[in-house]
């Protein structure tokens, strides 16, 4: 073979790799004969709006990459802000009856239930929602919410700053006196993770956890995010992390370590729903059927981060949800005590 | 009638009258001026008739057409007058050429005709030279040319003059005012002029409004204003006068020291048993000796006061009998000493009775 | 030969003048204007009151949300907190500013150049750009400088913190004296030597004249610029987030903000928190005047004389070095920190080859849709409120400047009225009045432009007024004595007088209003993006390296637009001021 035989061989290769990438993908999922029909009626639709708070930006684009690589046709408008503005401007749209948002992901279960209180929610059962892992399952909301996506808080420590023999084992070695100035933690009024995060510790050692950790002076950020900037800049040795920004630091060299109380690690649970006035809402329901299924967990796990699924693959980082010796908090009991415990906390530290 | 008519013109703000009930007609191309001190009323009038100030009393018009009374008035812009400002207003974003052309621009005149009207006018003003410079690259009497220019190209029907040679030097002021007189004849546009100078509005007027107050005291051509001052006003006002108080008997005025006729006065006496004459410096002669001239009278006394003034000596008489103290302008080589005896001459038909 | 009055167009014959040659459309103007301003100033402050006392579901009258407000100790704890802090941020700034503005003005202090250079640079570094620099420069353990303590000395403890009460003041200060400068600065230049002449000649030393005669005359500068200080710094958002949550330090603008965050929001109670702040404003900005207008009174007398260079001699270089620690501290240091770290890998790092990159920059440019977007809203965002703000003032201006029209004074009150709104009190009252239908406008660009006119709505005012009264009104009487109608005047002759002034007006509105994060943090919307909003998020997530490349992308631009307007306004745009 000549080299123009070899350079042509070449560009088949890449032209072949190429066509099998952009051809290939949508025949590969396996549609039901429900999500067909939808994916039907969400061509028609073109395009959805999701509104996200459930993870930072740069991985929510991918997701709705995936989703139109699968479904093409169907492009996602992503938007990810926080959780509060999210649903300020829900409210405020359903106010004025111009509701924007086809699919809505957020970890704030007091904003499900209001919603659910004020009638704001689409009715759907999607059939993917089967498939959930069985521990996840008891998050959803039958009709309203289905989980989407898992957030587990471990401790995160400075692997440079913190000899092996010295690592906290478990939430209250948070408050050992040695850790004093060198110890992260997130403010429950910025953040939702931190709020469920603090009923937990109130739970299981009562207020009296807080009112130690106090007396270490731990740094006290606006989200929980920030603390593991916080151990990975040196600025703080140990903090209460969520896991999935630790393992990703973990993966790149840095020197972070997650570590899993043996008390048990706190697994959040972040739902999606689809406003009752959504403008396009088979390409919502579409898009929830993504959320749940196969594809997306197999994605997800790609990702590195935990896939939802009772027959996903395991992470290529950390754990599968079913290795956590986990507590999820009822929804009640957070509905219930979120407004208190923001109090209590301000009163404890301060600020 | 043709020309400006203001009639039973006031204006008030809040409790004070700057203007009170003003009558003056000013006839086609006639050059009016409005002459009195600060606070007289005389810009107030002169913005009433550009159309600035809105009368609170009487009316304005121009040809028979009302332009201002109390129930409203045209805007300025729409009465085809022209102002002058004391302030030059030469508006420094545009050229010397673009501040003269902004009238006809805005009448829509064609830009050939335009470029000649302006040059002709930017060279009787003899600013043709400067036509592309900027006004900061202008000196004040440059400036005040191009204003004059500006104004008087677009042939207005009345033209209005603000104190416009205010802020020159006395020398440049002196060429103007000529210039400005120079203009009117060229162009017959009917003018009114304010000033508070009275040599301004001399050289300039067919005809001096003197206000004061509010009102006019008197309006009359330059010499009768000076010679035939009708109050004390106008009599002090233009140039300096002594005022003579005396009583008035059948057909006798009998002032401190001598009598005269009514009938020699320069103007009949007004009713009423007092009677008060101005008699100007310049009337009065002054003798070493009994002039005992039939028909004037004659006064002795002596030099209380002296002073030179170039032009002229300028006395304080005071004659022996009686109090009587005049002032007298001597020409230069009229030298007496202070102390000194001197004789006055009086001529009664100098002797202006005032109100 | 005369043109008579048809030719332009009108006749006016019989007893009257014919209503139609009357009409002056300056009077629709008038209404129109009117209008704008109640929408603009009045409706918000007016909702913002009313519904501090308005139960937050029924709408009935209610003294609950006061209640609620001022409930616990905490929250009065921050009241005092706020007021603590801003006195001593004014302490500070007068400590930096006054000497400065001294030496620059009236000394021979070398290095004047560069100090005006960085007043400019304070003016355009925003304070949360300015707050960051300082938490990678002082942070207690990571921090540039407590690490090369540890490195130099070997002890592993720590000298500087900004996250304590000294550090959020110190923050506050660095990015607040600037204005204290610029005020006392002119009244420096006001000052004529002849004053301290005559008290030299009756015998006084330079120190005694100094003390006796110069400062007293300056004294109400300082006064007036601390007190409009202190209400800068009480409102300013972003310093108090990043760094006093941090040092656990509470103030007003961290409550205001948790009273947002609540679900559902407690307006009402927001409401109810944020009057003392407005009552405070009010107060201090009536003492301000009071203050001012001795201050005109002696500047007058000031007018006209010359100012001598006071000659230090060897103190010089004292007042040199001093002036290169003040800059220093409040610019060139947490500037270059930012600019470095936004060529970092990893921030923590520091100046190394191995840790140099542009990778940063090309994130956000190219492939940070978010920081994109981001951008070019702070950009657009600015500048059209910069446009209307001028243009509504200038009309406004104009109207009271020229009496046109009667009632013209309640013009001007109105448009001067918002600087007695702290931004983050005008952001609430603007979501009260406006988020709601049937405007419903939460979420989008239009409520920030609003809100940011009217925010910078008194400096437009202050702008146009000073230019106005420079143009003498002769100038305009002249085009109408010609046949040009008010419109025309304002056109062919004000419109291009004020060119400059309005440039240099534009762009003072311009820079605050693309940074501006008090006003827009309770207004921002999920598809809006404005910098000063992303920068606070990414600073809780902790992407420092990205944040100071958005950051340094800012920056750059407003520098460049800074550097056009010294070409087209002249060098002195930023540092005229009237205050009134």
């Amino acid at each position: 073979m000549g080299m123009r035989g070899i350079a042509a061989a070449l560009a088949a290769a890449i032209f072949g790799m190429g066509l099998v990438a952009s051809t290939g993908a949508s025949a590969q999922v396996q549609m039901s004969d429900g999500v067909k029909a939808l994916y039907e009626a969400a061509k028609k639709e073109r395009e959805l709006t999701w509104v996200t708070s459930q993870s930072n930006a740069e991985y929510a684009e991918d997701v709705a990459k995936d989703f139109s690589r699968l479904y093409p046709g169907v492009t996602v408008n992503m938007i990810r802000t926080t959780g509060q503005v999210q649903f300020q401007r829900l409210t405020q749209e359903m106010k004025s009856n111009t509701v924007s948002v086809d699919a809505y992901s957020t970890y704030e279960e007091t904003h499900l239930v209001e919603l659910k209180k004020q009638n704001a929610i689409l009715n759907f059962k999607p059939e993917n929602a089967a498939g959930l892992a069985d521990s996840l399952k008891q998050i959803a909301e039958e009709g309203y919410w289905y989980p989407t996506a898992v957030s587990p808080v471990a401790i995160g420590i400075n692997t440079k700053l913190v000899p092996a023999d010295q690592e906290p084992k478990s939430w209250p070695d948070l408050y050992d006196p040695k850790w004093k100035g060198q110890v992260a933690i997130g403010h429950p009024g910025f953040s939702g993770s931190a709020g469920v995060w603090v009923m937990a510790m109130e739970k299981l050692y009562g207020w009296d956890y807080m009112e130690k950790l106090a007396k270490n002076e731990p740094q006290i950020g606006r989200s929980i995010v920030d603390s593991v900037n916080l151990i990975l800049s040196g600025e703080r040795k140990v903090a209460m992390v969520p896991i999935a920004t630790v393992l990703e630091s973990e993966s790149k060299g840095q020197p972070v370590k997650v570590i899993y109380p043996a008390d048990g690690t706190l697994v959040l649970g972040g739902s999606s729903l689809i406003p009752a006035k959504a403008p396009h809402p088979n390409a919502a329901k579409l898009f929830m059927e993504y959320l749940m299924s196969k594809e997306h967990s197999e994605f997800t796990a790609g990702q590195g981060r935990i896939p939802l699924r009772a027959d996903a693959p395991k992470p290529t980082l950390g754990m599968p949800l079913s290795a956590y010796k986990n507590f999820v908090l009822p929804t009640e009991h957070a509905l219930s005590n979120v407004n208190r415990i923001k109090e209590k906390f301000r009163d404890t530290f301060g600020i | 009638m043709a020309g400006l008519s203001l009639k039973n013109l006031g204006r008030r703000f809040g409790t004070f009258e700057a203007v009170k009930d003003l009558n003056l007609d000013i006839a086609q191309g006639e050059f009016v001026s409005l002459l009195g001190p600060s606070g007289c009323g005389k810009t107030t009038t002169l913005r009433m008739i550009a159309g600035f100030i809105d009368p609170t009393a009487g009316t304005i018009d121009l040809d028979g057409k009302i332009l201002s009374a109390p129930s409203g008035s045209l805007p300025p812009e729409k009465r085809g007058m022209s102002m002058i400002f004391q302030s030059y207003a030469i508006w420094p974003n545009m050229t010397v050429f673009e501040n003269v052309a902004f009238g006809l621009r805005l009448r829509k005149v064609p830009s050939a005709d335009i470029k000649r009207q302006v040059h002709d006018m930017l060279n009787v003003v003899r600013m043709g030279e400067l036509a592309d410079r900027y006004p900061s690259e202008l000196s004040g009497g440059q400036q005040q040319r191009v204003a004059l220019a500006r104004a008087v190209v677009i042939k207005p029907a009345v033209l209005l003059l603000d104190e416009p040679l205010s802020n020159l030097d006395a020398n440049l002021r002196e060429e103007m005012r000529f210039e400005i007189r120079r203009m009117h004849d060229e162009f017959k546009i009917t003018t009114v002029y304010v000033t508070h100078d009275q040599s301004e509005a001399m050289v300039t007027s067919n005809r001096i409004a003197v206000m004061n107050q509010g009102r006019i005291e008197q309006v009359d051509e330059p010499y009768k204003l000076y010679s035939r001052p009708k109050t004390r006003f106008v009599a002090s006002f233009i140039g300096r006068t002594n005022f003579l108080n005396g009583t008035k008997a059948a057909d006798t005025a009998s002032f401190e020291g001598f009598q005269v006729p009514l009938s020699a006065l320069a103007e009949k006496a007004p009713d009423g048993g007092a009677v008060t004459i101005s008699l100007r410096p310049q009337a009065i002669r002054l003798h070493r000796a009994n002039p005992a001239v039939s028909g004037k009278i004659a006064l002795g006394g002596r030099i209380a006061e002296r002073a030179f003034l170039g032009e002229t000596w300028d006395y304080q008489f005071a004659a022996r009998d009686g109090g009587l103290t005049l002032k007298v302008a001597a020409p230069p080589d009229t030298v007496f000493e202070v102390g000194a005896e001197a004789w006055v001459e009086l001529d009664p038909g100098e002797m202006v009775p005032i109100a | 030969m005369n043109v008579s009055t048809d030719a332009l167009g009108t006749t006016a014959s019989g007893g009257r003048v014919s209503r139609l040659a009357m009409f002056q459309p300056v009077m629709l103007v008038w209404v129109a204007l009117a209008a704008i301003l109640v929408f603009l100033i009045v409706a918000p402050m007016e909702e913002l009151v009313v519904s501090s006392f308005q139960h937050a579901d029924t709408g009935d009258f209610t003294l609950e949300n006061y209640a609620a407000a001022y409930s616990k100790p905490r929250y009065i704890q921050a009241l005092w907190n706020t007021l603590k802090m801003g006195a001593a941020v004014v302490a500070l700034a007068i400590v930096f500013a006054v000497p400065l503005a001294w030496a620059v003005a009236r000394t021979d202090m070398p290095g004047r150049g560069f100090m005006r250079l960085a007043m400019l640079g304070s003016f355009i570094s925003p304070p949360y750009l300015s707050a960051i620099g300082w938490i990678l420069l002082a942070g207690p353990n990571a921090g540039w400088i407590n690490k090369a303590w540890q490195w130099v000395t070997g002890d592993p403890g720590r000298i500087v913190n900004v996250f304590t009460f000294e550090g959020l003041v110190f923050v506050m200060a660095s990015n607040v004296f600037f204005l204290i400068y610029i005020f006392t600065h002119s009244a420096f230049e006001m000052v004529n030597s002849e004053m301290e002449d005559s008290a030299n000649i009756l015998g006084a030393g330079p120190l005694r004249t100094a003390f006796k005669v110069t400062f007293p005359l300056i004294l109400p500068a300082i006064l007036g610029s601390a007190i409009i200080t202190f209400l800068i710094s009480i409102a300013l958002y972003g310093v108090p987030a990043l760094i006093s949550i941090p040092a656990r330090y509470p103030v007003v603008v961290i409550q205001l903000s948790e009273f947002f965050g609540n679900t559902p929001i407690q307006l009402e109670v927001a409401a109810a928190y944020s009057i003392p702040l407005l009552l405070i404003t009010a107060v201090l900005l009536g003492l301000q005047r009071l203050v001012l207008r001795r201050r005109t009174h002696t500047t007058v007398t000031g007018k006209g004389g010359e100012r001598r260079i006071v000659k230090l001699g060897a103190w010089r270089w004292v007042m040199f070095a001093y002036a290169m620690i003040v800059a220093l501290l409040t610019l060139v240091a947490p500037t270059f920190v930012l600019f470095v770290a936004a060529f970092s890998k990893v921030w923590t790092r520091g100046l190394e080859w191995s840790n140099l990159t542009f990778r940063n920059f090309y994130y956000i440019v190219f492939e940070h849709s978010t920081s994109q977007q981001a951008i070019v809203t702070s950009l657009t965002v600015g500048a059209a409120a910069a446009s209307v703000a001028i243009i509504l003032a200038l009309g406004i201006a104009y109207i009271v400047q020229r009496r046109l029209l009667p009632f013209a004074g309640a013009l001007s009150f109105l448009a001067m009225a918002p600087f007695v709104v702290p931004g983050i009190v005008l952001a609430i009252g603007f979501f009260a009045a406006y988020a709601p239908p049937p405007f419903a406008l939460y979420g989008g660009v239009s409520i920030l432009i609003l809100a940011f006119i009217t925010r910078f709505l008194p400096v437009a005012y202050t702008a146009s007024a000073a230019g106005i009264r420079a143009i003498h009104p002769e100038m305009e009487e002249a085009v109408r004595s010609l046949g040009g109608g008010r419109l025309t005047a304002v056109r062919h002759v004000v419109a291009p007088l004020l060119k400059r002034t309005l440039f240099a007006g534009w762009l003072l509105i311009f820079i605050p209003a693309a940074q501006e994060l008090s006003t827009a943090i309770f207004l921002i919307g999920p598809k809006t993006r404005l910098v000063s909003v992303l920068v606070l998020d990414m600073s809780e997530e902790g992407r420092y390296e990205h944040l100071a490349a958005l950051g340094c992308v800012l920056l750059v631009i407003l520098a460049l637009l800074v550097w056009a307007g010294f070409k087209i306004a002249g060098r002195d745009f930023m540092l005229r001021r009237d205050a009134s």
